[in-house]
């Protein structure tokens, strides 16, 4: 089950990606010798909702836009399991609310990347 | 290159590595003199002693309270360069980027460190693989830039060159002082003690006369150090250095080969053409005692006042430093120092000597200050005549040296990267004709013809240094040159997480003459 903020997802996403963000450099020498030069890993997870009602998606906006952190766990994962990871998150919905009007998406898609 | 672990050296070499780096910053400036390396059952934890690092001694820079700043570091570049004649001093400068999200750099937002977004500030970074870390710089910063848009902090910051480079000496007058020797006064004066410097043998005659008093430390290290075509420079450690002119010839063990396999970059490029080289120096020495200055005209000193007359000497080499002036006397003689009083300044009305005494006098080398008092309440006195008798420090010779490349002149025309005039060097703390000449020559024998100069990106490695040799190997050309660094330069940022790149110059490496191993008639030679 995934879990955000300690609390289970109800409605479980449509899509979900996880991955590692790495601050890392390669270099290939004359002779094509590649080095790696790696600092540090950072574990990401995507994940997208569709046929949202638009109430939701308000909650959903107030929630992802605050500057706090949030936790994010995935049991199921690989990357995230056991342990709830910070991270803070950014929407990657394309398009966007409008101000003063209706909400005009019905889809959400927010990255949770760790601290 | 420094000296690191096994572990170390393995990682740098590895095809997947993990970099490691650290910035400490001493904001508050907080000094303890008595700091030093960490001893169990002496020292308490959170006091001021640090944990002993690669380095071996504690250095002026590790006796400041820092102010770990590792996990904020955007990028950071160390650059170490000489110009293309490498001789005098170098000096090592970085940038720094932190990032300021928290804004904890804000000026005036953090209570700790708030006050303290400042210039000036102690500054040491670190690189390294897998946790072991090696020092890199330690300096201090130059004015911080705070951007709120970007939520950074910028700097830049030089080793501590720029200390002394704005150091003031108040030394006393030297005389027939080896360079090594007044390099241990300088940096004495300067707050360096013994275990912080290392220092090569002078290869020149003691220098006849040096005033150091009003002159800029690191410009005089500059001077003298370049008369003896040596190299000065602080280390990553903050452990100043001098070599000698024959430091390469003595010290071309190899630290590595550069190939194919471990090169990202290789650029060749010629080094200036330099084959005609004109050394001029005028030493001073201290003469015979002499007449050194005499007033100009009577100055009048008021009733109960004092009146300071301050003696600037000069002769036809510009300004004379005297080394001791005789105390002036009131009295009429021809061999030592007086001065003489009247009621008129024309000398007309009496001496009345009795009212003026002379209450202070001061050599500050080039000139020298007299304060005269009136203990007279209603008559006004003159000083009609002064003259001083010292020992000048006056130019005893003029030592011009030109040597020149003949081959070279006819393949490339006279110095050609010179508007194709002789080189000319004029550096008056040269003390001997014989200097001069190995001066012209060593230059001339160096960059005679282009030499290889080669820009080069390796896999970095941050325990190379600056004087390091290495063997390059071109895999096309299957030779193998020996080359020195004279310039290194070393990055990391989140997005290039480490970049180094040399500035390596090959180099007519002389095997010298050692008694007991060379053969007379055999390759190799003395010194010049």
């Amino acid at each position: 089950m995934i879990q955000v903020d300690g609390s289970n997802v109800t409605k479980m996403p449509t899509t979900l990606t996880e991955y590692y963000e790495y601050a890392r450099s390669d270099t290939f020498t004359l002779n094509d010798t590649m080095q790696r030069n790696q600092i540090a890993k950072k574990r990401c997870a995507e994940m997208s909702w569709n046929n949202i009602k638009q109430t939701d998606i308000a909650g959903l906006l107030a929630w992802a836009e605050t500057v706090t952190s949030h936790t994010y766990k995935n049991d199921s994962s690989s990357k995230f399991a056991n342990t709830p990871i910070t991270c803070l998150v950014t929407i990657t919905t394309p398009g966007a609310y409008i101000a003063g009007g209706s909400y005009m998406i019905d889809t959400f898609a927010v990255k949770f990347r760790e601290v | 290159m420094q000296t690191v672990s096994a572990a170390f050296s393995t990682a740098a070499a590895a095809a997947i590595n993990q970099p490691a780096f650290g910035a400490q910053v001493s904001w508050l400036k907080t000094f303890n003199a008595s700091a030093t390396f960490f001893t169990i059952g002496t020292s308490s934890i959170g006091g001021s002693d640090f944990i002993k690092g690669a380095g071996g001694v504690a250095t002026l820079f590790d006796k400041y309270n820092y102010i770990d700043e590792s996990n904020n570091v955007n990028s950071t570049t160390i650059e170490r360069t000489m110009s293309a004649i490498p001789v005098g001093i170098m000096s090592a400068q970085t940038d720094i980027e932190l990032n300021n999200a928290s804004n904890r750099y804000l000026p005036g937002f953090d209570v700790t460190i708030g006050n303290y977004i400042k210039p000036g500030r102690p500054l040491k970074i670190s690189m390294g693989f897998n946790g072991e870390t090696v020092q890199q710089f330690t300096g201090f910063t130059q004015r911080p830039t705070v951007s709120v848009a970007n939520r950074t902090l910028t700097m830049h910051a030089y080793d501590a060159m720029e200390y002394l480079n704005n150091f003031q000496s108040a030394l006393t007058m030297q005389t027939n002082i080896s360079t090594t020797a007044l390099l241990i006064l300088l940096l004495t004066e300067a707050g360096f003690s013994s275990s912080q410097w290392s220092l090569e043998t002078s290869l020149q005659l003691p220098i006849g006369f040096v005033a150091p008093s009003g002159m800029k430390t690191g410009d005089l290290i500059n001077q003298i150090v370049s008369a003896e075509q040596g190299i000065a420079f602080f280390d990553e450690q903050g452990i100043f250095h001098f070599w000698n002119r024959l430091h390469f010839d003595l010290n071309s063990t190899s630290v590595g080969t550069l190939n194919y396999s471990n090169l990202i970059a290789m650029d060749y490029v010629d080094t200036p053409v330099i084959n005609d080289v004109i050394v001029i120096s005028k030493p001073r020495s201290v003469t015979a005692n002499q007449l050194v200055w005499r007033l100009s005209s009577a100055t009048l000193v008021q009733p109960s006042q004092a009146v300071t007359i301050i003696a600037n000497f000069n002769d036809d080499d510009g300004t004379l430093p005297v080394s001791v002036v005789d105390l002036p006397l009131y009295i009429d003689s021809q061999i030592t120092s007086f001065y003489k009083t009247n009621t008129a300044s024309d000398n007309s009305g009496s001496a009345s000597n009795g009212n003026i005494t002379l209450t202070s006098v001061s050599n500050v080398g080039t000139a020298y200050f007299m304060t005269f008092t009136n203990a007279s309440t209603g008559t006004p006195m003159y000083i009609t005549d002064i003259q001083l008798y010292g020992t000048p420090a006056k130019v005893v010779a003029t030592y011009q040296q030109e040597y020149q490349d003949t081959a070279s002149i006819t393949d490339n025309g006279v110095n050609p990267d010179n508007s194709g005039v002789p080189l000319t060097i004029t550096n008056n703390y040269i003390q001997d004709a014989t200097t001069a000449l190995a001066y012209a020559t060593n230059i001339v024998l160096q960059f005679g013809q282009p030499r290889r100069q080669l820009n080069v990106q390796p896999q970095a490695n941050p325990a190379w240094q600056f004087g390091d040799v290495f063997s390059v190997f071109n895999d096309e050309l299957a030779t193998t040159t020996k080359m020195v660094t004279f310039g290194t330069k070393l990055g990391m940022s989140t997005g290039n997480v480490m970049a180094q790149s040399l500035v390596l110059e090959a180099r007519v490496f002389r095997n010298l003459f050692t008694i007991g191993t060379s053969s007379i008639g055999g390759l190799d030679s003395i010194p010049a």
